[in-house]
């Protein structure tokens, strides 16, 4: 009875919908089969997926929480607003995997010796004061409070784009709806379904992507005739940047080079290697940052766990 | 210098801050509107440089990782 009316709000035909659903009860599935792998109680089973996750699975997860929310919502309208300016995000993406060459070896070796699960544990690790611990825990939680309320603006934006209800009412259910799903394959399957789930997104985003690369030039044409349109309508769009944005190129490399790598999903990453965290790191070229996604903290989903100040997972070893 | 401090060796970040330092568009005349490719030419040379870097960093993880994080590298 329900449905006739779901085909009025989301004008995509019934496959469309019925993509929408597959895929959002897949979401919720992948959270029953991670819960399901499970192999014991523990913290680190929970936020690290017990011994980690392999090369492939990794890799794809970086891929997944690399191109999120902000890629699609926030990127897109940046490049609207400057222009080729804006290939400065190329950057500034790069620039945070080369800052993981400076930490990242030594981090990893240290996570598995001792059995780190939060990023504050290397902390305690190093200076067993529980302030500290507790200060770093405020810190991360307000800047991914941040990152995170992004992300679900990202999700109501789409949901409004997408249907065609009232815009306001499409927003609220959008954002608590699909923080809902998320929420719910979390908790079920902890860091295995927020993994496997972004094997599954990384694939429908990388098909979207490459399918939207060959949609441009049958719906634009040439990058010539692009280019020139932009030129002849936005010219300052299309010359090199001067002044303030030039500033705000370099800028963006040292801001982003450096917090980006430090991002506390970032940090779990490195924890929650199987082995030789290098080894996807290569694969992933520079999608090793993993901007989206960790085991307790998930900025690209809802849920977002802050990690208990001074709490290790020695003990579960 | 031990294997956890061979991707902390100088040269290799000279050789970043070179390329960074040329994949940066600081050094391109005013308003220049030479296009390439269908795309402007600073923006072909910044996306070239761009994979550079890339490149540069995939061989640092393939070739200069310490081997599989051993024990003792865990020891401060």
């Amino acid at each position: 009875m329900r449905f006739p009316l779901l085909a009025d709000a989301i004008p995509f035909g019934l496959g469309g919908i019925a993509f929408i659903l597959f895929y959002l009860g897949g979401l919720i599935f992948i959270g029953w089969m991670g819960r399901r792998a499970s192999k014991e109680k523990s913290l680190r089973d929970f936020y690290l997926g017990g011994k980690g996750v392999g090369f492939l699975v990794l890799w794809l997860t970086l891929f997944a929480t690399q191109y999120s929310g902000n890629t699609i919502i926030g990127f897109t309208g940046k490049s609207a607003q400057i222009g080729f300016s804006w290939l400065t995000a190329v950057q500034f993406m790069i620039a945070i995997v080369v800052s993981y060459l400076i930490f990242a070896p030594k981090l990893h070796s240290l996570a598995k010796k001792h059995g780190f699960i939060t990023p504050t544990d290397y902390l305690d690790h190093r200076f067993g004061n529980r302030g500290m611990n507790l200060l770093a825990t405020m810190i991360m939680v307000a800047a991914l409070g941040n990152f995170f309320l992004a992300q679900l603006t990202a999700m109501g934006r789409a949901v409004e784009g997408l249907t065609s209800i009232d815009p306001d009412r499409a927003f609220a259910i959008g954002v608590i709806g699909l923080a809902s799903i998320m929420l719910l394959y979390e908790m079920l399957g902890g860091f295995r379904a927020v993994a496997w789930t972004d094997v599954l997104q990384g694939g429908v985003l990388g098909i979207g992507f490459l399918t939207l690369l060959v949609l441009i030039f049958f719906e634009f044409g040439s990058p010539a005739e692009t280019t020139a349109l932009l030129f002849e309508h936005s010219p300052e769009k299309v010359v090199p940047p001067e002044g303030k944005l030039l500033r705000q190129w370099i800028n963006f490399i040292l801001l982003f080079g450096f917090a980006g790598a430090l991002y506390p999903q970032a940090i779990q990453r490195v924890y929650a290697a199987r082995s030789g965290w290098g080894s996807a790191t290569r694969a992933g070229g520079d999608g090793v940052y993993a901007t989206g996604s960790n085991a307790g903290c998930n900025t690209r989903r809802s849920g977002c766990v802050s990690s208990p100040a001074g709490s290790t997972g020695r003990g579960e070893d | 210098m031990n294997e956890s401090n061979r991707l902390l060796r100088p040269w290799i970040w000279i050789v970043y801050l070179i390329l960074f330092l040329f994949g940066v568009p600081w050094y391109w005349p005013e308003g220049d509107t030479r296009i390439l490719i269908g795309f402007p030419l600073w923006a072909v040379v910044t996306v070239g440089i761009s994979f550079l870097i890339s490149c540069f960093t995939a061989w640092l993880f393939l070739f200069r990782w310490p081997e599989e994080d051993s024990e003792e590298e865990g020891q401060e």
